[in-house]
């Protein structure tokens, strides 16, 4: 895991480059070897920051997906199944209002999309990583971070994951995905990551 | 000298010392660590005016200038106005060089006069004598004999001490230690360090330094260890710490959130956030056994636990009106009481020392530091800055120091329980939060 101040670090600058790399689907730089341990350290630093699409843009067919194409793979996890040369990697991430910790419809469809995806390929476990913005108590939003990913991991119970396939981890405020201070920021930070590994 | 209470006061000055020295034996070694720097922001209307005489020396290079310490603590108070040097009428060190008739047109009713003597070998003799003006006698005289360079911030903490008891009646907390954590970009990493300074900034030491997020520092009422919680392990744990770091304990990690740790008044027990059964809810875990008893009980969130000062109720933080309130838990009877009302957002609960007022983090569209009056149950809006979060209370009361973000940088600010806004702590280059107040050091 890294901090999320690389990924921040780095996302200027993967901005430029991943944009092209969708676009041109062409395989990235860190793709050369074709394999998923080469692509990992790419990966991680793109973290929850997706391709710095709003919540809310990016819809498709009603789930809304802030995923990251690296290579040759389509937008569909059924990739996932294909990780060896798949190369293709999906960072979707849920987002919250203030204070909130329940699952809008859409937000609802997009974890059952990611719950089928863990039912198509059961060798494969989830990490849920609920976050808040920094407004507020810190401890009160280590709390509230994980009752959002909670609810997250409810929904994907719902649809038939195994509780033993998920993973709930609490970064309350800490690990911010944008680091302004402004409602935007704030909006970009209630989150919570769909993980899948 | 026979101005001095002689023997009663040397034996306390010994007693000092060793107290003292013992401190400071279980530091870490200091490291270039930058302080945090004071700014003063606004000045305050009826505060007493004071003289405090520059101390007479035998030598041109002290370490230390004890009486300016001793000038900038009563001033960051609020409750004092120090005249500036440059006005007062003459420089007497000694009882029989005061002059009252020259400081009675000053308009002050007490001034200080000391001396420090460099015995040699980077160690120092300070005498102080308090004077009544008006009454033209000592209130007090205080001689510290043996006290190496390092130590003398401490003396001009201890004297400034006893100037805010004898004048105010409340015991002085200048003497006291806070814990903060900074958050700093080192080559594009962020760098957490809990460091514990003296309560005006300076000697910083760190505790801990790590890569990932620490969190929620709380002092043993003893102020030797810290307990906090820190993200090193990939996710929250609790972990009790020394503060010279030769012990170190993973005291809560638990499946799902470790959190809020809040040692007891009697130093037994932590209360404690833990998700481990399902939704976050208070625990109370006995240190000597580390027996878990589960204070509540409910689906919704439940965090942040704050003692009452006689240890027997609990104050937190929980959601179960659909926003964070506070309320408390009596842990005899399990019997919970809302404590809060004013407005959607109360949380992170701090009590007072004399169990009186509890501060929150009060939001109200943005987010500021409020006072709830349990006597008077009126609820007061402290503090008026940015992102204000994490208040907690100086020893003696006085002053609760808080986060907050000024100019997209993470500061600490201290404010007084009537509002006033008084100083903004700061580090050079890089954020600063997580604040608590240490306990009073013994004198």
């Amino acid at each position: 895991m890294t901090t999320s101040l690389k990924k921040t670090f780095l996302l200027a600058a993967m901005m430029a480059a991943l944009t092209t790399l969708s676009a041109c689907s062409t395989p990235g730089g860190g793709a050369e070897g074709g394999s998923d341990t080469d692509l990992q350290p790419l990966e991680q630093q793109m973290d929850g920051q997706g391709t710095g699409a709003r919540p809310g843009e990016d819809v498709d067919l009603g789930v809304e997906i802030h995923g990251i194409e690296i290579g040759n793979g389509v937008a569909d996890g059924s990739a996932l199944g294909q990780d060896a040369q798949g190369v293709m990697t999906y960072q979707p991430v849920v987002y919250f209002g203030f204070d909130q910790s329940i699952l809008s419809e859409e937000n609802t469809a997009l974890v059952k999309h990611y719950a089928q995806v863990l039912m198509d390929n059961p060798d494969k476990t989830v990490k849920l990583e609920g976050h808040t913005d920094e407004r507020g108590s810190p401890e009160y939003n280590l709390a509230l971070a994980e009752k959002r990913a909670k609810a997250v991991a409810q929904v994907m119970m719902l649809f038939g994951v195994n509780e033993k396939r998920i993973e709930v981890i609490s970064f309350g405020e800490e690990q911010p995905a944008a680091l302004e201070h402004t409602e935007e920021a704030w909006t970009l930070n209630r989150r919570v990551e769909i993980k899948i590994h | 000298m026979q101005l001095l209470k002689a023997k009663p006061g040397l034996f306390k000055s010994i007693m000092l010392t060793a107290g003292l020295a013992g401190m400071f034996g279980i530091m870490l070694p200091t490291q270039a660590q930058a302080r945090l720097t004071i700014e003063i922001n606004e000045s305050y209307e009826n505060a007493l005016p004071i003289a405090i005489v520059p101390f007479a020396s035998n030598s041109a290079a002290m370490p230390e200038n004890i009486a300016q310490i001793v000038r900038d603590d009563l001033r960051r108070s609020g409750k004092f106005k120090p005249l500036p040097v440059g006005s007062l009428p003459a420089q007497p060190s000694l009882a029989e060089e005061v002059d009252f008739a020259q400081w009675r047109p000053l308009d002050i009713d007490n001034m200080l006069i000391g001396k420090v003597v460099d015995m040699g070998n980077d160690r120092y003799q300070i005498e102080v004598r308090f004077m009544d003006v008006l009454r033209k006698q000592q209130v007090f005289g205080k001689r510290w004999s043996n006290i190496p360079g390092r130590q003398l911030r401490q003396i001009g903490h201890l004297i400034s001490d006893l100037i805010y008891e004898e004048l105010t009646g409340v015991r002085g907390a200048f003497n006291t230690q806070i814990a903060y954590v900074t958050l700093k970009n080192e080559n594009g990493k962020r760098r957490y360090t809990l460091e514990v300074a003296d309560a005006d900034g300076y000697n910083p030491q760190p505790i801990l330094r790590s890569p990932k997020p620490i969190m929620s520092p709380s002092w043993s009422p003893d102020g030797k260890k810290l307990a906090y919680v820190s993200f090193e392990k990939g996710r929250s744990y609790i972990i009790v710490q020394s503060l010279d770091g030769k012990y170190r304990e993973t005291l809560a990690s638990f499946t799902g959130i470790n959190g809020a740790p809040a040692w007891s008044p009697d130093g037994q027990k932590m209360a404690m956030t833990l998700s481990k059964d399902g939704s976050a809810d208070i625990y109370v875990m006995d240190l000597q056994t580390r027996a878990l008893k589960r204070v509540t009980r409910d689906w919704s969130i439940e965090t942040e636990a704050a003692w009452a000062p006689d240890g027997r109720s609990i104050y937190f933080n929980s959601d179960r009106r659909g926003q964070p309130q506070v309320f408390q838990v009596l842990l005899e009877t399990g019997e919970i009481k809302r404590i809060t009302y004013e407005g959607r957002y109360n949380a992170n609960p701090e009590v007072s020392p004399d169990g009186r007022y509890i501060a929150v983090v009060h939001g109200q569209g943005g987010f500021n530091i409020g006072l709830q009056d349990l006597q008077t149950s009126q609820f007061n809006v402290l503090t008026h800055t940015f992102l204000d979060e994490s208040p907690t209370f100086s020893p003696n009361g006085e002053m609760i120091l808080y986060a907050m973000n000024q100019n997209d940088k993470g500061k600490l600010a201290i404010v007084s329980p009537d509002g006033k806004t008084s100083q903004v702590l700061s580090v050079q280059d890089g954020q600063v939060r997580e604040p608590a107040w240490g306990p009073f050091l013994n004198r």
